[in-house]
């Protein structure tokens, strides 16, 4: 019943809102800030789809670049822009997941400071050689670092990056003791693998397929579409690297508004349509076929793995990229309250009767909230009565209300147990003063109870609202399958 | 449906758990579902603590956010046969975000929650 009520006035409250959003986002330029220096993969990924976007929007879409620091300077100076969707962030794995897991103190959150909205690619991670180095596979690379232990050497962009991690992890899998090397950008690193000051790297696929054909091991369920065939057969063969970072890296918590749906939607078009965005992005949605051909793959190079290496490898090793809102808070100092709202009580004129109206149509015993909050505003209720007032007559509002909460997606949550909620019917009295009666059946024959006379006392007082006929009529003007 | 202002500061810290943000440095919002259910102060706290674990993993937010899409697709349906004068204050466009993005999606699929895991009548 309760859950029936708030259907009816969601469907209510999103007309209202659907009809305001003529004023359609977004109507200035849109910022994106990318916490890496200008050429590097998040960069240029940023710049294909801010420029899609802004195709789409039909308004401007800068990109602005804080790099350095770790990504963290841009996360700061993005946390600190006003929560209006008009400051996007290229939120990395690294930026958002594994700062927080290895920093003891980090100067955002990356649950609570922002909304996640979609995923832009997926960069897989490889190793590469340079082209004079003797090592034609994985395994070749591995039997020259056991057979000299400490001499190779290999280049990260910075501690703590998932570059680092991975050649890390790279090096305990596989039981290899090679030298790494930190710089300050994946540029230099390639730099110098390019002119022979270290013998290996580890870096996103974009990057180093422009500069070398030697990617030793491209860890991908898929084939990466652009990484040489030599590198795609190698990597069907060899390596493991650990589950633990996969999983670290693949739990992101997507908490999303109802814009930051619609950019994600947004952010989808251009990936579909744009054949630079698809090439330079893989795509996400493989659909069920497409999850099976990997699943399938994966375990093949699981079992490879093992005869090579005596121990599971895993899948995959990438990092992500997704587009980050700010968000507000979650949590604000001070007491607890609820918005200002005017009392059906203290209503009076226009504002009663449209109250009153609003009830009988809606067929609910009080108007809502969004509805009292509204009237607090100057010409609010009138104008959203006004907006309203003929789909509600006509019934469509309630029918789609009906329509929608029903179709609610259940599924993903974990049901309670009615066994759980049992104990509720034996708990003590409500609180004094309550208008409602611990025991339904005392309160609505309107007896006093002998377990709670203060609330029974209190319902005789203030009686319970009753749907009105008119209330029940409208209810039954919907389709016989939507009121079930 | 109890008083916010008169709630027992139990309650409050109770309401705490599951209330939801308002506007940055404005009032939080307290669900009516849960000032519905506030008179049974006992039910309420099973209640908040059944749901916790639902909220704070993120499946409750999900399946409100398929209801808010679904909301704006119906919304934008609905929108196309009505008109809509300039509203008279900016403020609206905020409380009807806050409330339709956020907070009734969510209650919708909290209250369903609930209603399936009581007894049948």
């Amino acid at each position: 019943m309760i859950s029936r009520i708030a259907t009816a006035l969601a469907a209510l409250a999103f007309a209202a809102s659907g009809a305001l959003a003529q004023d359609k986002y977004p109507s200035k330029p849109v910022k994106i800030i990318v916490p890496y220096p200008a050429g590097q993969a998040t960069d240029i990924a940023a710049r294909i789809v801010g420029e899609a976007l802004g195709r789409e929007w039909g308004q401007a879409v800068v990109i602005e670049n804080i790099g350095g620091g770790a990504a963290i300077p841009g996360l700061v100076t993005a946390r600190g822009a006003a929560p209006d969707g008009y400051t996007l962030l290229m939120g990395t794995s690294a930026a958002l997941v594994v700062n927080p897991a290895i920093m003891d103190k980090i100067p955002y959150d990356p649950f609570n400071d922002f909304t996640m909205i979609g995923p832009v690619f997926r960069n897989p991670l490889i190793i590469v050689a340079n082209e004079k180095a003797p090592y034609r596979t994985l395994k070749d690379l591995v039997d020259a670092a056991k057979k000299e232990p400490g001499k190779l050497n290999w280049g990260y962009p910075g501690a703590g990056t998932t570059q680092h991690l991975t050649g890390e992890l790279f090096k305990q899998v596989a039981g290899v003791d090679i030298q790494g090397v930190m710089y300050k950008g994946s540029a230099q690193a390639v730099q110098d693998l390019l002119g022979d000051q270290i013998q290996l790297s580890v870096d996103g696929i974009g990057r180093t397929c422009r500069t070398s054909r030697r990617a030793s091991s491209a860890r991908s369920p898929r084939p990466a579409p652009r990484a040489p065939a030599a590198a795609r057969r190698a990597d069907r063969r060899r390596a493991g690297l650990s589950r633990l970072l996969r999983r670290g890296l693949g739990r992101r918590r997507r908490d999303q508004g109802r814009a930051g749906r619609d950019r994600h939607e947004d952010l989808r078009r251009p990936a579909q349509g744009d054949e630079r965005s698809r090439r330079a992005a893989e795509a996400h949605d493989r659909g069920p076929h497409g999850r099976q051909h990997a699943a399938r793959r994966v375990d093949r190079v699981r079992q490879e793995d093992r005869r090579h290496l005596g121990r599971g490898g895993e899948e995959e090793q990438h990092q992500d990229a997704m587009i980050v809102a700010r968000r507000a808070s979650r949590r604000w100092p001070g007491p607890i309250m609820s918005p200002s709202r005017v009392s059906e009580r203290d209503a009076s004129g226009e504002k009663a009767a449209i109250f009153a109206e609003m009830k009988r149509l809606g067929g609910v015993p009080m108007v809502a909230l969004i509805f009292r909050h509204l009237a607090t505003l100057p010409g609010g209720i009138e104008w959203a009565w006004g907006v309203l007032e003929p789909a509600w007559r006509q019934g469509h509002l309630q029918e789609a209300a009906w329509r929608i909460a029903r179709s609610a997606p259940m599924d993903p949550i974990a049901a309670i147990p009615r066994a759980a909620l049992a104990p509720w019917a034996s708990m003590p009295r409500p609180l004094p003063g309550s208008t409602r009666c611990c025991r339904p059946t005392t309160a609505r024959t309107r007896r006093t109870c002998s377990r709670c006379s203060a609330c029974c006392a209190a319902s005789r007082e203030a009686p319970r609202p009753r749907r009105s006929r008119r209330a029940h009529g409208s209810l039954r003007r919907l389709p016989g399958r939507l009121r079930r | 449906m109890i008083d916010v202002a008169a709630m027992p500061r139990e309650l409050a810290q109770l309401l705490d758990l599951v209330a939801t943000p308002g506007e940055e440095g404005g009032p939080r919002v307290i669900q009516s579902l849960y000032r519905h259910l506030g008179d049974r102060p006992a039910f309420l706290a099973l209640a908040v603590t059944l749901l916790r674990q639902r909220l704070e993993d993120g499946s409750v937010e999900r399946a409100a956010g398929s209801l808010n899409a679904a909301m704006g697709r119906a919304a934008d349906e609905l929108a196309r046969s009505l008109s809509a004068p300039p509203a008279p204050d900016a403020r609206m466009r905020r409380v009807l975000e806050r409330f339709g993005g956020a907070v009734i999606p969510q209650m919708i699929v909290v209250g369903r929650l609930l209603e399936e895991a009581l007894p049948q009548r």
